[in-house]
């Protein structure tokens, strides 16, 4: 297809932009589940985060250096961080002594990555926006 | 009086994307075949974004950035499309009115 490398930057934008959808869902994950005291491999529930990836094709071109294919995200991660105890005997997950481990999600922090990820994603909005704006110009050059 | 069975009504299936239609047939050489050219690699970029647009009706969209990325994409081609065809037309008429 003769127009595949005239679009790679909106490709581009797409993967950030889908990369950093997922890492929304995630974060959306961590605060429905700030306070779920059992998860699916037993104990409360721990914060989750993503790891993103740059994505490089075959190498090509002039310059014989690998494409650039944009991000993926390749990896959820739990966080290992100690969960914290509150002491609550009535809970029906408490322990012998009355404490119960909550999930160690805290609101503020996961506040803060959601802000980050809807800018970063407003971000690769505005690198696609610029991209077509960029070749509606070009295509002026043709108008006479 | 026995009544024969109703027969079972046929399953609904998907229009044919605009990939899998056959290609009109291309003229043998000239302005034609130039503008010719230049529609049938409009092609794809158009049944993508008609693919985009199916994938939302039908609810499998995962994304719609996907979506609206597959559509300016087929909207820029075009207009690309659209605009050399303009200056070939233009070259042509001027082709015709050459004096003689």
């Amino acid at each position: 297809m003769p127009f595949r490398d005239l679009f790679t930057a909106s490709a581009i934008s797409g993967s950030g932009m889908s990369a950093e959808r997922l890492r929304m869902e995630v974060i959306a994950n961590n605060i429905a589940n700030a306070n779920s005291t059992r998860s699916a491999n037993g104990g409360a529930y721990r914060r989750q985060d993503v790891v993103f990836a740059e994505v490089l094709g075959k190498a090509t071109g002039p310059h014989n250096r690998p494409a650039l294919e944009g991000v993926v995200a390749v990896e959820r991660i739990e966080d290992p961080s100690e969960l914290p105890i509150i002491y609550s005997p009535g809970h029906p997950d408490a322990d012998a002594n009355g404490n119960v481990r909550m999930p160690n999600v805290s609101l503020p922090i996961e506040m803060v990555n959601l802000l980050t990820a809807a800018r970063a994603y407003e971000a690769n909005l505005k690198a696609a926006q610029t991209f077509r704006q960029m070749n509606e110009q070009a295509l002026t050059i043709l108008r006479s | 009086m026995t009544l024969a069975p109703l027969p079972s009504l046929s399953q609904l299936a998907a229009p044919p994307s605009l990939a899998d239609r056959p290609s009109a047939g291309v003229p043998a050489d000239g302005f034609g075949r130039v503008l010719n050219g230049l529609l049938a690699q409009n092609t794809t970029a158009q049944a993508s974004a008609d693919d985009a647009v199916r994938a939302v009706a039908t609810g499998e969209a995962q994304d719609l950035h996907t979506v609206s990325l597959a559509v300016a994409k087929a909207d820029l081609s075009f207009r690309l499309i659209l605009e050399l065809r303009n200056r070939l037309a233009d070259v042509v008429s001027e082709v015709t009115r050459m004096q003689v």
